[in-house]
């Protein structure tokens, strides 16, 4: 059944493509009505346009599907990322044009053909799930490139092979396939020919002199360390050379694993602040060198979570293409939990919906009938939460809002409500009472189960610490209430110690139990909303603070070099001293035009500027891009794409452009 | 007399489920993975939570469902006594997805990754794109403790549940079905305590039961706590009462029985916590004040010093605690 279903997917695959090709590509000046077919912006400027090109593209014979429906649902959204479903791509425009301008720079060079040179390696950073790599595969499409990808293979055929000459390790296999493939002019035999690089290759190849790139998705093991000095090397080595002809820029794509709240993650910013390396993390700063991503050659695009309008639009386009009748299709209060939990990961909100469609499949007719034609809402949840999602919202507002018997009932209730709240008062004790020095501690029974919310908890509780930290100003009526927390919060970080990290059972009840106790009762509402911790964030700026002091102090050491007399005093120079004492020397160096300018990331010390809080706090359920925010957004994309086109060239390109004249 | 075979296998193997159904806890999860089980379309998952609550058991059951006699050839199971470095990943894994298998038509080949939160993460990198390229005919199960020890692109690829700690109705339930079987002779005091000491984990459970009915051939109270070597929990009700009420020395005389019956300083902290977390007569203030003193201990004990004499100090704070600032003043 399966091969079928491809075999034709892939058929109506190639009358699809045939549309874009009437397309004239790769123009930086893109006409409306050119756009109109365009699969990438079609979809996000008119909204009719793209579901017709949708259902055009992926009509399926209506026999075939009703047979096969469970099977077509199960291909649809399977794992694999079948980027031809996903050609109304949920990307923002702007996003997808940013990319789109950087490959057609790398190809002609850009209005004055020198671009090239600088458009070797594009990095495309963001959370898992945001169609980073999606983006990459429609574009070739689009633009008629073959993407050539390295994979890992295994090296199996290593392992009858046992003598020693013909052994090679894993990354030399990885140099060979690199070095070929960005050299090369004709790859496809010579990529063959290596059989051990399982790399594949989009078979559009009909004529010889197509474009290629080379993506990089599953890279080398960078946590080792020689691993990486030789995988920085190796991309220095293809910044150094100049561009091949037809030029092979290199993509990769590292997907960002966000720092997860708990206490080694602090531990791995300062451990990399003083080592300057980083452990069992990922992301853009190991897996290009410190050099060359400040310079020229090094792009970086980074992808935002998807807007809840943009997924639930493409989440609904591939429920009416894929599902046959209206009868199995999840309702649309599924798709808001979906659209809601997947917390603007795309892959997992596919996931989820298959997940929650296979109840509404086969045996649903009978169920569904009864349950009114919607899975129930706990359920999914239990399915479909991850971190930051309802679940944390409920538990936050559970210790938050502190609800204790007796309670005043607030207007909203309905009177059924109201009701078995007084039920559930009435079965609950009144505790047992304090001595009456201590009456000033006395609190009415909490309807919390501190050891329920301990069960259920979906975070560990340094995590929640960081929650309870940001929010409970906004929850407390006075200072002494203020104070009780933050002893509390003090409490639960000291009585760790190194001895747990990880499994400190008394955290998670000191914490809540303090807080519980802490806050006013009843908390006055005053429409609160909970935050992110922008902990994180002042890690990120921290540790992109502290590589900005190691590369000026090496600049720094450089220059004194050059002045000998003056070496031994600057070079023993701490980071500390750098960051304190120079920012000063830095501003007024930038100022003058002197030969040798300090490397622009000082400002990230030297220049610190106070931030409204409001700009940076993220709401934690509802951060999502209004429809009219986007639409003006793509209203001035057209400035847009001037100015960035501005960020991106920068002050490298124009120096170098003048040296070359 | 349990023993009439001399071969006896671990209840836990021995009464491990096998079908879904037998899955205890977590209602709505397991009725999903039962829709999964008999449509045959199983998406990537991974299964969290803490240990003995089924997450490997679940994982099993439906495999076995959906492959049925394909078992053998169709799984491959990959735990952390197992090497699961890169090449792991890159070699058994990727060999074995690429096998082929016949299987019933629309199943998929599983490979089960358990504790799946001990890979490092170069080989959970190393997964990632495996799990893409060969999602076709191979699916992933992976159960961990921790979710966030998982990186986030694997997250990403997978549908994850979250298993919730075992109510203690649920536990019991199936400890009576179990005593049933083996006709184990129980009061209620003994299964209650064999609740208490296993604190969610049925794995523990089981095993305290069938510990305590080989060793005393009745499970009550006092033998559960022998077997399990735990302070009893009574005695240690009886400490927090005293401290209560200010009576230092009657508190540190239930103390002093503990130890003389050779408990270690963390048994009892840890018995000690149990307790006061769950204890109604304490009032919330009380009861915050004592879980940090409680903790402060343990702490200390962890760092090395386990003396009665930490534990004594334990027990004059916890009196302090209730007794008039008055008295303190010199």
């Amino acid at each position: 059944m399966a091969p079928r279903l491809s075999q034709s997917s892939q058929k109506q695959d190639r009358g699809y493509k045939s549309k874009p090709k009437t397309v004239k590509l790769g123009t930086p000046l893109i006409s409306t009505q050119v756009q109109k077919y365009d699969p990438l912006t079609a979809f996000s400027l008119s909204q009719s346009g793209g579901d017709e090109l949708a259902h055009g593209g992926m009509q399926k014979s209506p026999k075939g599907k009703g047979k096969e429906r469970d099977v077509g649902y199960l291909s649809v959204s399977s794992p694999d990322t079948d980027d031809r479903l996903w050609a109304e791509l949920p990307v923002h425009v702007r996003k997808v044009e940013d990319v789109r301008r950087w490959f057609h720079e790398a190809f002609e060079g850009g209005p004055l053909g020198k671009l090239r040179r600088y458009r070797r390696i594009l990095v495309l950073t963001g959370q898992a799930g945001t169609a980073k790599t999606t983006t990459v595969r429609v574009l070739g499409r689009e633009m008629n490139f073959n993407i050539l990808e390295w994979g890992n293979s295994g090296s199996d055929d290593n392992v009858n092979d046992t003598s020693y000459d013909s052994y090679e390790s894993a990354f030399t296999k990885f140099e060979t396939f690199f070095n070929r493939a960005t050299n090369c002019r004709n790859l496809l035999p010579l990529v063959e020919m290596s059989g051990a690089t399982s790399s594949q290759q989009s078979q559009k190849a009909q004529n010889a002199n197509s474009r290629h790139i080379v993506l990089l998705e599953d890279l080398p093991n960078i946590l080792h360390s020689s691993t990486q000095a030789r995988f920085h090397a190796t991309l220095r080595c293809l910044v150094d050379r100049p561009p091949s002809d037809p030029p092979v820029p290199v993509v990769i794509i590292i997907s960002d694993s966000r720092p997860r709240g708990e206490a080694y993650d602090e531990h791995g910013v300062y451990s990399r602040g003083r080592n300057g390396d980083g452990e069992g993390v990922i992301d853009i700063r190991t897996v290009i060198p410190r050099d060359l991503l400040g310079g020229p050659y090094v792009t970086n695009i980074g992808f935002n979570p998807i807007a809840p309008t943009l997924l639930r639009r493409a989440l609904q386009t591939l429920l009416s293409t894929h599902s046959s009748n209206k009868d199995g299709q999840p309702s649309k209060e599924v798709l808001d939990v979906v659209v809601e939990s997947a917390n603007g990961d795309i892959r997992n909100a596919i996931m989820a919906l298959q997940f929650a469609y296979t109840i509404g499949s086969r045996d649903g007719k009978s169920r569904k009938r009864k349950k009114g034609g919607n899975i129930p809402t706990s359920m999914l949840e239990s399915i479909t939460r991850r971190e930051q999602s309802l679940v944390l919202f409920h538990l936050l507002g559970k210790v938050l809002y502190n609800k204790r018997k007796g309670d005043p009932l607030s207007s909203s209730t309905s009177a059924k409500d109201a009701q078995r709240e007084k039920m559930q008062e009435l079965l609950m004790e009144d505790p047992p009472s304090l001595p009456f020095w201590l009456k000033e501690h006395e609190r009415r029974a909490s309807k919390v189960d501190v050891d329920m919310l301990y069960g259920n908890s979906p975070i560990d509780s340094s995590l929640l610490s960081l929650y309870i930290h940001q929010n409970y100003t906004q929850f407390v009526d006075g200072l002494d209430e203020c104070d009780r927390i933050v002893e509390c919060l003090s409490w639960v970080d000291s009585s760790g110690g190194e001895v747990w990290y990880q499994a400190n059972p008394y955290r998670f009840h000191i914490l809540s139990m303090g807080t519980l106790h802490a806050l006013p009762s009843p908390v006055t509402r005053r429409n609160q909303k909970f935050i992110k911790p922008q902990f994180f964030e002042y890690l990120e700026n921290e540790k992109e603070a502290w590589d900005s002091v190691h590369d000026t102090r090496n600049w720094l050491a450089h220059s004194a070099n050059k002045s000998l007399d003056n070496s031994w005093r600057t070079c023993s120079w701490s980071g500390m001293e750098v960051a304190l004492e120079l920012g000063g020397v830095l501003k007024a160096l930038e100022r003058c035009h002197g030969t040798s300018r300090p490397p622009r990331t000082h400002q990230r010390f030297s220049r610190m500027e106070f931030q409204s809080e409001q700009l940076t706090s993220q709401q934690l359920t509802e951060d999502d891009v209004d429809i009219e925010e986007a639409s003006s957004q793509m209203n001035d994309m057209y400035s847009g794409h001037a100015r960035g086109n501005e960020e991106i060239s920068g002050q490298w390109l124009e120096s170098d452009e003048i040296e070359e004249f | 007399m349990s023993t009439s075979t001399p071969y006896e296998l671990p209840w836990v193997e021995k009464y491990r489920p096998i079908t879904l159904d037998d899955v205890v806890g977590n209602p709505d999860t397991i009725d999903r993975l039962k829709v999964i089980a008999r449509d045959g379309n199983c998406p990537h998952l991974i299964i969290s939570g803490m240990p003995g609550i089924g997450k490997t058991t679940s994982i099993h059951c439906l495999a076995h469902q959906l492959l049925g006699d394909a078992y053998k050839e169709g799984v491959l199971e990959l735990n952390a006594s197992d090497d699961r470095g890169i090449d792991v990943v890159r070699n058994k894994i990727k060999s074995f997805a690429q096998k082929k298998v016949t299987l019933p038509p629309g199943r998929h080949k599983i490979v089960i990754l358990d504790e799946a939160d001990n890979m490092t993460p170069g080989a959970q990198q190393a997964l990632r794109r495996t799990m893409e390229i060969y999602s076709n005919t191979t699916r992933f199960c992976l159960a961990c403790n921790m979710s966030n020890k998982i990186i986030e692109p694997i997250q990403s690829r997978c549908a994850i549940l979250r298993y919730t700690k075992l109510k203690d109705q649920e536990i019991l339930k199936r400890l009576l079905e179990i005593c049933e079987m083996e006709k184990v002779s129980y009061n209620d005091d003994g299964l209650t305590a064999l609740i208490f000491t296993s604190e969610g984990d049925m794995r523990q459970a089981i095993n305290n039961l069938q510990s305590t009915h080989s060793g005393f051939g009745f499970v009550s109270a006092e033998n559960v706590f022998k077997v399990c070597d735990q302070p009893h929990p009574l005695v240690v009700q009886n400490a927090i009462r005293s401290c209560m009420k200010g009576d230092v020395d009657a508190a540190m005389e239930s103390l002093n029985d503990l130890w003389e019956q050779g408990y270690s300083a963390v048994d009892i902290v840890v018995t000690f916590f149990r307790v006061v977390k769950t204890f109604d007569e304490i009032p919330e203030y009380t009861k915050l004040e004592y879980i940090k003193e409680i903790g402060f201990t343990h702490m200390r004990i962890l760092e090395g010093v386990g003396s009665l004499i930490q534990l004594a100090g334990l027990i004059a704070r916890l009196c302090k605690k209730n007794m008039k600032p008055e008295l303190f003043k010199v």
